[in-house]
């Protein structure tokens, strides 16, 4: 953060950017092409194709300028290379449910019907399902799924509300505040004590 | 049915009657069922949604709970300390007194100003007072909402609605109204002002309807001018009006927290908090109850400290008599 000597590489008044569906937010400023790239998780391509100037509301198209990749390894850094944060989407199913519900699921997580799903946008969970991708943002989302050596929950996920907003909260105060990095794991722990 | 009343004295003069004896709680039955049909109602909804909350509040302070499973984790006074020694939490306490000082020291004097100006006889004077009450009829979350959007900072530039608008004056380099952490209350401020003033206002114009024309002549006729008739005469009796709305305004900035929510979330940086905003984000958000309703328990007892304090030394001669079955000292 030193080297940054105060003048970080951000868009103006970044603590008061919302994050995405408003055309103010980080999403919004890479869809009007005044930024060059945000931070994204998955759903970035859906996000910047509907706030692009006049998009239409039904199947916005991808901007043919838009593209994504995973956050470079750093050489030499500890942890595993190639790791990389995303979402947990699960399904949950009840300890008494009727079989029709496995059933039910094992035809949604079928290869035919995620293939169908890919088609319509979104990111397929099942291998080989890949195939019905059409979209090259999308195809490059799914290959860095695909090609990371382990996908973590996002941290405020996975720590649980309470240490996650600690975390966030300390975070941000070392970007644009007086924290230092120390305090992360302090504020992170000082939360956990509190459960 | 022709009701037959008797007029009299309000208020009976000379040596009263020979007192007749009165026994306390002598009430026909008859009269205790109706007060009892009237005031039960209000009562049981009082108790069950008013202090039954706040003792459960209280209860739940004591306790390391999500809201859900037992109660089982009593943590003795740990929420209360944890509370009382977070920067966030003094930063929030901070911020509501700080909209308090200001709503005092600013929307009073700007309100009574507006009113006495709005009680002269004027072109459109209708539609003047109806335009100055339109923003305390919006709902908070529209007018947050609207209020954001002329703030906020569009792409490419960094400027938005409001800044575009102030440049055209001549104010090249305005300040981040949402996102300096130093400004952003101010802007609330400003906000909360021109939401509230409206209220304001139409409760000073209704208390100087009250003050009887005749003191003004009086005061023309022995020759005082027009700021000396407003600070001898109207400010004075317009004293239970001030400070009814002074009470109205402390008690709201105490609970703050629609306007900020909607705006900033109580951010940049935790920089525009307030109480109500710090319950929401780090109790009820993060499922942390107990922490969560010790915060409303002091925020409650804020409150109240400083209701009762407000009106016993502020509302006291306003309330003389109604709260004390009128006996007076």
């Amino acid at each position: 953060m030193d080297e940054f000597d105060g003048d970080l590489p951000f868009q103006a008044n970044p603590t008061s950017t919302p994050a995405q569906s408003v055309p103010n937010s980080s999403a919004g400023l890479l869809a009007a092409q005044t930024t060059a790239m945000e931070l994204m998780g998955t759903w970035h391509r859906g996000e910047v194709a509907k706030l692009v100037p006049g998009a239409p509301a039904e199947n916005p198209p991808a901007p043919e300028w838009l593209s994504w990749m995973p956050v470079p390894d750093i050489e030499g850094a500890e942890g595993e290379p190639g790791a990389a944060l995303g979402s947990g989407d699960a399904w949950g199913v009840y300890v008494d449910a009727p079989d029709e519900t496995l059933e039910l699921l094992e035809y949604v997580m079928s290869e035919d019907v995620q293939t169908r799903f890919a088609a319509t946008g979104e990111i397929p969970t099942v291998a080989g399902a890949e195939a019905g991708i059409t979209d090259p943002v999308l195809k490059q989302i799914a290959e860095g799924t695909v090609n990371a050596s382990l996908v973590v929950t996002w941290l405020d996920t996975q720590y649980g509300p309470v240490i996650g907003q600690a975390m966030n909260d300390a975070i941000v105060n070392l970007m644009f505040g007086s924290g230092t990095p120390e305090q992360i794991p302090e504020a992170m722990n000082a939360a956990a004590a509190t459960l | 049915m022709i009701a037959t009343e008797t007029t009299g004295p309000a208020v009976s003069a000379g040596p009263a009657p020979a007192p007749i004896k009165r026994r306390r709680n002598r009430v026909p039955a008859g009269q205790r069922r109706e007060v009892a049909l009237f005031v039960g109602p209000a009562v049981i909804v009082y108790v069950v949604f008013v202090l039954l909350p706040v003792a459960l509040a209280a209860y739940y302070s004591f306790f390391n709970w999500n809201g859900l499973g037992p109660l089982d984790r009593f943590i003795g006074l740990d929420n209360y300390a944890r509370l009382l020694t977070d920067p966030v939490f003094h930063t929030s306490v901070f911020n509501n007194f700080f909209i308090i000082v200001m709503s005092l020291l600013i929307q009073g004097p700007i309100a009574i100003l507006v009113a006495l100006l709005m009680n002269r006889r004027l072109r459109f004077r209708g539609l003047l007072r109806a335009l100055i009450f339109v923003p305390y009829v919006l709902s908070e979350v529209t007018a947050g909402l609207a209020w954001q959007i002329l703030l906020q900072s569009v792409p490419p530039t960094r400027w938005g609605p409001v800044d575009t608008m102030l440049q055209a004056i001549g104010i090249q380099e305005p300040p981040a109204w949402l996102a300096d952490p130093n400004v952003v209350m101010w802007t609330m401020f400003g906000i909360l002002t021109w939401k509230y003033l409206g209220l304001a206002i139409i409760l000073m114009l209704a208390g100087l309807a009250g003050v009887p024309e005749e003191l003004y002549e009086a005061a023309s006729l022995d020759g005082a001018g027009w700021w000396k008739t407003q600070w001898y005469i109207t400010v004075p009796l317009l004293g239970p009006t001030i400070r009814i709305w002074a009470f109205l305004s402390i008690i709201g900035s105490l609970q703050l927290f629609d306007m900020v929510w909607i705006v900033t979330g109580g951010g940049p940086l935790n920089a525009s908090s307030t109480m109500a905003v710090y319950m929401v984000k780090y109790g009820l958000n993060v499922s942390q109850i107990g922490f969560g309703s010790a915060v409303a328990v002091v925020l409650f007892f804020i409150s109240l400290f400083i209701a009762l304090g407000y009106q016993r030394f502020a509302l006291r001669r306003d309330l003389e008599g109604s709260l004390t079955g009128g006996k007076r000292k």
